[in-house]
């Protein structure tokens, strides 16, 4: 079903732009080139944000970083091998979807760390990576307590996920 | 999040020296390049075609209709200082476009809401809280139908791929809670 639903929707667009009896073809113009300088400009960020990633990632600390988080989450019934997802997450989508596709291959997509892992990616954002280009897109610099309530909810997130699949399994 | 940025480079480079790695920093410069232009090229078309199709689809009308109708009332809980009526609608869109799990064209619609939200507060360099609330409210991981994950999970020989569905759901619906009680709260100082 949801793969057919871009498609239905740009569909309905041009009918409803065609109905309303706009130019359609320009409009579109008009909106694309917006569209094109609004990623111009987030472009540093994002390069950024790149780089700085794939510095710590190669890293030694990197690996004992997660080490030592696997350890503290343990108690709270969270997997170890999740402990490197709730790190990437916030930064970037590709590199956790590299991490959760590690899960799934080595213990499967159905076992205890599959679903947990699975399930926090699908009700988390990576946060780090919004707020850095959306707020550099409008130049704002300050960004007050938004990284504080990003991390809290990040956090919430996985030990409310934690604790459903221990109640369901 | 200059700070975190910082942290990032401090770690990576401090460990880069102690390691004796040093040519890991120019390492990290061409790769991170090279993956932003491999971003640019498959985000060029996304972003320039759905704001197109936004464009047209804001010059009919419909998304002021439906967003009055919709948005107006749950807006005016939400954020602190009432929104405009293009504000609203473009966060109407933005959100909407979230909820559907449509990607980086709800990144699209997102930058449009933005710019509406900075428009209005005019001044340099200081965050207005209907913007620190909008993206609170993205980043607290909202969706109806998270396709990407359960098509990965299909992919991986899940037996039941959509299971994680309604607890994705609730799990987000929680986040979501706490990320704007938390807004409230933090945001006031």
């Amino acid at each position: 079903m949801s793969r057919y639903l871009a498609a239905v929707i740009v569909l309905l667009c041009i009918f409803w732009g065609l109905r309303s009896k706009v130019n359609v073809y320009e409009y579109f113009l008009q909106g694309a080139k917006a569209g094109v300088i609004a990623l111009w400009q987030i472009l540093p960020a994002i390069l950024g944000i790149f780089i700085a990633i794939s510095l710590v990632r190669n890293s030694l600390v990197w690996g004992y970083i997660i080490n030592k988080l696997a350890y503290l989450m343990n108690p709270l019934g969270i997997p170890q091998d999740t402990a490197a997802l709730l790190l990437v997450r916030p930064f970037s989508g590709s590199a956790s979807l590299a991490v959760l596709t590690q899960i799934f291959i080595a213990e499967g997509p159905d076992s205890q760390s599959g679903l947990i892992a699975s399930t926090f990616m699908a009700s988390t954002e990576t946060v780090f990576y919004v707020v850095m280009t959306y707020l550099t897109s409008v130049q704002i610099k300050r960004s007050r307590h938004i990284l504080p309530v990003t991390i809290v909810i990040q956090l919430i997130g996985l030990i409310c996920t934690t604790f459903l699949w221990h109640l369901l399994a | 999040m200059s700070i975190v940025w910082c942290f990032l480079m401090i770690l990576g480079l401090l460990s880069a020296i102690i390691e004796r790695k040093p040519e890991r920093l120019l390492q990290a410069i061409s790769e991170g390049g090279k993956d932003t232009i491999e971003y640019l090229f498959t985000l060029l078309g996304i972003m320039a075609f759905w704001s197109g199709i936004y464009n047209v689809v804001e010059k009919t009308g419909v998304i002021s209709s439906l967003s009055q109708k919709i948005a107006r009332p749950v807006f005016g809980r939400l954020f602190r200082k009432r929104l405009r009526k293009n504000e609203e609608e473009a966060v109407f869109a933005s959100i909407v476009a979230n909820l559907l799990g449509l990607g980086n064209a709800a990144t699209v619609w997102g930058l449009k809401a933005m710019q509406e939200l900075k428009r209005e507060s005019g001044k340099e360099g200081y965050l207005p809280p209907n913007i620190a609330t909008f993206l609170i409210l993205l980043c607290s991981g909202l969706t109806i139908f998270p396709t990407s994950i359960i098509n990965l999970r299909a992919a991986y020989g899940s037996e039941n791929a959509a299971v994680i569905w309604l607890p994705a759901l609730i799990v987000s619906g929680i986040c979501t809670v706490v990320a704007l009680i938390l807004d409230r709260i933090w945001g006031e100082k």
